[in-house]
């Protein structure tokens, strides 16, 4: 009895999962095998959205800059917030206030990051102007400007965000690793670098792991950052497939073709998790 | 929304007085302080006429044309919605959504009023159903006619030689030759500024309306290619991103010589003090002025009484009286030629000769082509103007397989 009770109390649950995501899913696969423009049109053109899609150059350039951001990004914010996680694990004083100065970015909403990071950039106002002014009339820092660095600066931007996050992550992950071990480890002079390298990042591997599905969710549906930053310019440099889809769908009118967008994204997405999901279910088997 | 929700209420304290208040519903997006003056004109004359204007204002064109678009496709439409001239609208009368006005158009002669290219793109079959309520020109060069004395310019024609001399008598002053604001939609303004002084309305409609293999292939396009390119080395490196109304600014304050914008521009100039004609000065390219601006669709009703607001409202809209207020509230053109125009400034006057013949003005690109071709168009020319990697050839190619493949 005690089991069919927890049944009904998910029906609820389990019928908006249903209804609103796996629906909304099914329905914008459907779409996007449509002419559709503003409004939907339920009439069947096979591919040629797709087929349209992978013309335009900007959805190309959109799927390598979420490449380039989702490395960048991810791999950034790992290297950074591993190195400040190890740096505050030495003990350090003041301990509370480093750790919450390192989270504090993350409280940030990616808007308000980019908006800062582009004054911060911006040549005509930002460190470029700042380090001119004072006398170092050479001095050049104009990435944001640049078709070919600014999904750079963007990827800076977001390491900011994001690194005091893994940091909090890896610090837990770092108090976690048994006292014995270090203890082994200085009777036997290892000296810390290899101890950290060698023992204690294997030890953390689970973490890293979590730390980057969640980073790459951020990169996969990143938009409001580059919105910020650089609205995805100059040019088309710093399109992200996110914005292509929000673009589309309002300002282009383009219901058929956001939608094939999306789909795109959303086979990504799967592509990516579903060997891991995979991976998953079979170590958990045994 | 709040307006939505208090409108009524005040309706309601007003003694609900006419059993059948004609209330009308209005979705825009007039939200900045001189728009939302000139939304009130509108409201002041409905409500004069006995209908009572609920006001639905949406900040941002994109969000509010989409909660007119679910609006009326989920069957609850607004009385009225505020649509850019073009073919934004076009899904929903062909979808038998909205209200035909060809009898309102009929009565007030809009075939001889309205430009032929306004007009057009409110028709969708010969039927009507779009009401152009006003008009701003885009391609209007503006110049700091005190900047360009100081270093010894002349003012030049348009985009050509003349205007290079211009550009380079100011960089060699130290000074910011064209302020651009570095944004895909003003790249592609000033790439069709460019396109429209070298080609006129001919290549124009050419390119965009008949799609003709002769207009990709003209010496007249590849020049105007070469025209925007030459222009990359007479920004400055702060352009990217910038707003329009920074780019404006730097004209006012003599930072910059030249800037290319639409008649939106002015409301800066005349805030900041400055006279046309003395301080500040305006170019047409060409003598041709591309067009756009702003309609109201009706949506279809079924309720009896939502259709007769509906009619008082197409009536109150469509007067001369309402236009004019209105438009001089916006500070844009009034899309009818029997609208007295006198008392404007001379660059507003120019823009209004313009208006007179049908050969000196374009619609713009969204009322010609769907808005994911625009879009496209848009896409590639921003990434040509920031890109100079790009060559010419590969450009012009592109630029042709999106256009003929729609």
């Amino acid at each position: 009895m005690k089991i069919r009770s927890a049944q009904v109390a998910l029906l609820p649950m389990f019928a908006i999962v249903a209804t609103v995501y796996v629906g909304s899913i099914l329905w914008t696969i459907g779409i996007s095998l449509t002419p559709s423009r503003s409004l939907p049109i339920y009439e069947f053109v096979g591919l040629e959205q797709y087929v349209a899609l992978f013309r335009s150059s900007r959805w190309t350039t959109s799927l390598v800059n979420m490449l380039v951001f989702g490395a960048g990004y991810i791999g950034g914010c790992l290297a950074l917030g591993y190195l400040m996680a190890i740096f505050i694990d030495q003990k350090v004083r003041a301990e509370n206030a480093l750790r919450t100065i390192f989270l504090y970015p993350h409280a940030m909403s990616f808007i308000v990051t980019g908006l800062v990071w582009q004054w911060i950039m911006s040549p005509t106002e930002g460190i470029q102007d700042f380090v001119r002014g004072l006398g170092l009339t050479g001095f050049t820092f104009d990435w944001i400007v640049r078709p070919d660095m600014a999904m750079y600066a963007v990827i800076i931007a977001g390491i900011w965000h994001g690194a005091g996050f893994v940091m909090a992550l890896l610090l837990a992950g770092l108090r976690g690793v048994d006292t014995e071990i270090w203890k082994a480890a200085r009777i036997d002079a290892v000296p810390a670098w290899r101890m950290y390298l060698h023992v204690v990042t294997p030890i953390l591997v689970p973490v890293f792991v979590t730390c980057a599905v969640l980073l790459s969710t951020h990169a996969i549906k990143s938009y409001d950052i580059v919105v910020a930053m650089t609205k995805g310019g100059p040019g088309i440099a710093t399109e992200v497939p996110a914005k292509f889809v929000m673009d589309y769908l309002f300002e282009r009118s383009s219901v058929g073709r956001a939608a094939a967008a999306a789909t795109v994204m959303l086979m990504m997405v799967m592509a990516v998790a579903a060997p891991v999901l995979y991976a998953r279910a079979a170590a958990a088997k045994g | 929304m709040r307006f939505r929700a208090t409108l009524p209420l005040l309706g309601l304290l007003a003694g609900v007085a006419p059993a059948l208040a004609q209330e009308a519903e209005v979705i825009h997006w007039w939200t900045s302080e001189g728009e939302s003056k000139a939304a009130r004109v509108l409201a002041d004359a409905f409500e004069a006429s006995g209908g009572t204007w609920v006001d639905n204002a949406i900040a941002g064109a994109s969000a509010a044309r989409q909660a007119s678009f679910t609006r009326i496709v989920a069957g609850d439409p607004p009385e009225a919605s505020q649509f850019n001239s073009g073919r934004e609208f076009e899904d929903l009368a062909a979808q038998g959504l909205l209200t035909d006005i060809s009898a309102v158009a009929q009565e007030g002669n809009w075939d001889q009023t309205v430009p032929q290219a306004l007009l057009a793109s409110a028709q969708i079959d010969g039927k009507v159903f779009a009401m152009p309520m006003n008009i701003h020109g885009r391609n209007w060069i503006w110049f700091n006619a005190k900047l360009l004395e100081e270093v010894g310019a002349e003012v030049p024609a348009g985009w050509g030689e003349d205007m290079f001399v211009a550009l380079d008598k100011l960089k060699s002053a130290g000074k910011v030759p064209l302020a651009l604001s570095g944004t895909p939609s003003y790249e592609l303004s000033l790439f069709e500024s460019i396109l429209l002084d070298i080609g006129g309305a001919n290549l124009w409609y050419g390119l965009y309306q008949h799609q003709a293999p002769e207009a990709f292939a003209s010496a007249e396009l590849r020049q105007a290619f070469e025209t925007y390119a030459r222009l990359r080395d007479y920004v400055d490196v702060g352009s990217p991103g910038r707003t329009w109304n920074a780019a404006t600014n730097m004209v006012i304050t003599g930072e910059a010589g030249f800037t290319s914008l639409g008649d939106w521009a002015k409301a800066e100039f005349a805030a900041a003090g400055q006279t046309a004609g003395v301080d500040y000065g305006c170019i047409l390219p060409d003598g041709v002025l591309q067009i756009g601006g702003d309609v109201f669709v009706f949506p279809k009703l079924s309720d009896d009484d939502a259709i007769k607001a509906q009619q008082l409202l197409i009536e109150t809209l469509a007067d001369n009286t309402t236009l004019r207020n209105f438009n001089a509230a916006k500070g844009s053109i009034p899309p009818r030629a029997d609208v007295d125009m006198t008392g404007t400034d001379v660059c507003a006057e120019k823009g209004s000769a313009a208006l007179q013949i049908s050969d000196t003005n374009v619609p713009r690109l969204t009322m010609l082509q769907p808005s994911s071709v625009a879009g496209e168009i848009q896409d590639l020319i921003s990434q040509f103007w920031n890109d100079p990697s790009l060559d010419i050839e590969t450009a012009i190619a592109r630029y042709t397989e999106i256009v003929l493949n729609g």
